[in-house]
């Protein structure tokens, strides 16, 4: 008699059989979760081991640096004094004083035939000259070289003739003042 | 029989036990080892970089400090502090104001010195200084440019000059800003960078080495101050 089966186990315990490997693939499956975190954890751990001894090993090169520097802190001290001085005196140098400006700008115009008696700059740079020349013409020129922008290289703003008056003998006495711009 | 009813509630409920354990296992897993872990893992690796970072800088600050030369250095500083000196240092102005008139032909009569003032937006202090000469006009605006780019930092604020056309010699009165400056509240620390020095500032340095040795090194050039013997 062919294809004539009968399956003579209860029907309880094919559904038990049944229960019990799906409950097996659970276990395998709920195992290699917990292997897999364990193995994560465990790695994770290495790797701090070995951050933390890199870590260290950086801090042990840092101290030395720092102890390195610290034993050139003169210098650094120096440094800073050696800027700090030359920085604040380029700031005075940069530029003359307004009064030296127009001392030196008066004297390179005058010519040798005006003889200033007199040079008075104050405080806001303007100058008094009172001078004395025999030669009308040098005079001319020269006050004309102080108010023309050519020659005063516009440093001048204005230039005041306060007085002028001729001797008997032909000299000139001239008191004039130059204000700066 | 307890045991038995363990058992038994637990064959019943396995397929809800068993996965709950191991969610609940895994769980504190994670939250207690794996994410605590990653996150110092992250931090420490900020932390170890920015040690990396101060060490590298450290290392290229202290070459540099190695590198620079101790006596030059100190030169350096002393001719800094010559021309601009921590305190007002009234032998060092009339030391100075010696050697420049002289130098041109000058007699210095007499040096005032007065009041405060301050310093061209800068934190430097000066005081007044009136200066009394007699000697050549010719050579005047000479003293006056050698005055304002001299070994101190001196600036004028007035002059008056009376002269003999005949002997062509002047009787000037300057009038002096003379400045002076403190040293600065801190020198640096271990993580402030180096100070690098602008190029007009090592112009200015170089140029003050060619015309002046510093004030430490310096022979007395100068004429006397006063009589060698003051009883005579």
């Amino acid at each position: 008699m062919q294809g004539l089966s009968i399956n003579l186990i209860p029907a309880e315990l094919g559904a038990e059989e049944l229960r019990r490997k799906k409950f097996i693939r659970v276990q395998i499956f709920g195992i290699s979760a917990i292997l897999l975190l364990a193995f994560l954890a465990s790695v994770t751990i290495s790797l701090r081991i070995l951050q933390q001894q890199d870590i260290r090993r950086e801090q042990e090169r840092l101290s030395e640096v720092e102890s390195r520097v610290t034993q050139l802190k003169n210098r650094e001290a120096s440094l800073f004094v050696l800027k700090n001085r030359l920085a604040t005196a380029s700031r005075f140098l940069e530029t003359p004083s307004k009064q030296v400006i127009i001392f030196n700008l008066v004297n390179s115009l005058l010519p040798s035939s005006i003889a200033a008696n007199s040079m008075v700059v104050d405080r806001s740079g303007n100058i008094s000259v009172s001078a004395a020349t025999s030669d009308s013409a040098a005079l001319d020129s020269f006050l004309d070289s102080l108010v023309s922008k050519e020659t005063n290289q516009d440093k001048v703003s204005q230039v005041v003739v306060e007085s002028l008056s001729r001797a008997r003998d032909g000299t000139f006495r001239v008191n004039f003042k130059v204000v700066p711009k | 029989m307890q045991k038995e009813q363990i058992n038994a509630l637990y064959h019943k409920y396995k397929f809800y036990i068993f996965p709950a354990v191991i969610g609940i296992s895994s769980l504190i897993l994670i939250a207690f080892v794996i994410y605590p872990q990653i996150m110092k893992l992250l931090d420490d690796n900020n932390l170890e970089q920015n040690i990396a970072k101060r060490s590298q800088f450290l290392e290229v600050k202290a070459e540099e400090l190695e590198m620079l030369d101790e006596d030059e250095l100190t030169n350096r500083v002393n001719l800094a502090t010559g021309i601009l000196p921590p305190d007002r240092d009234f032998g060092n102005v009339i030391e100075v104001l010696q050697r420049l008139t002289g130098s041109l032909g000058f007699t210095l009569i007499s040096v005032q010195l007065g009041q405060t003032t301050s310093g061209r937006k800068t934190d430097a202090t000066g005081f007044v200084t009136k200066v009394e000469l007699i000697g050549p006009q010719a050579v005047l605006g000479r003293l006056i440019n050698d005055i304002e780019n001299g070994p101190r930092i001196m600036k004028i604020q007035g002059i008056e000059l009376s002269s003999n056309p005949i002997s062509g010699a002047a009787s000037v009165t300057l009038s002096l800003d003379v400045f002076y400056s403190g040293l600065p509240k801190t020198l640096g620390n271990l993580d402030a960078p180096l100070p690098k020095l602008s190029s007009k500032e090592e112009e200015l340095i170089s140029k003050l080495a060619r015309s002046y040795s510093p004030p430490s090194t310096q022979e007395a050039e100068s004429s006397p101050r006063g009589k060698l013997n003051p009883f005579e």
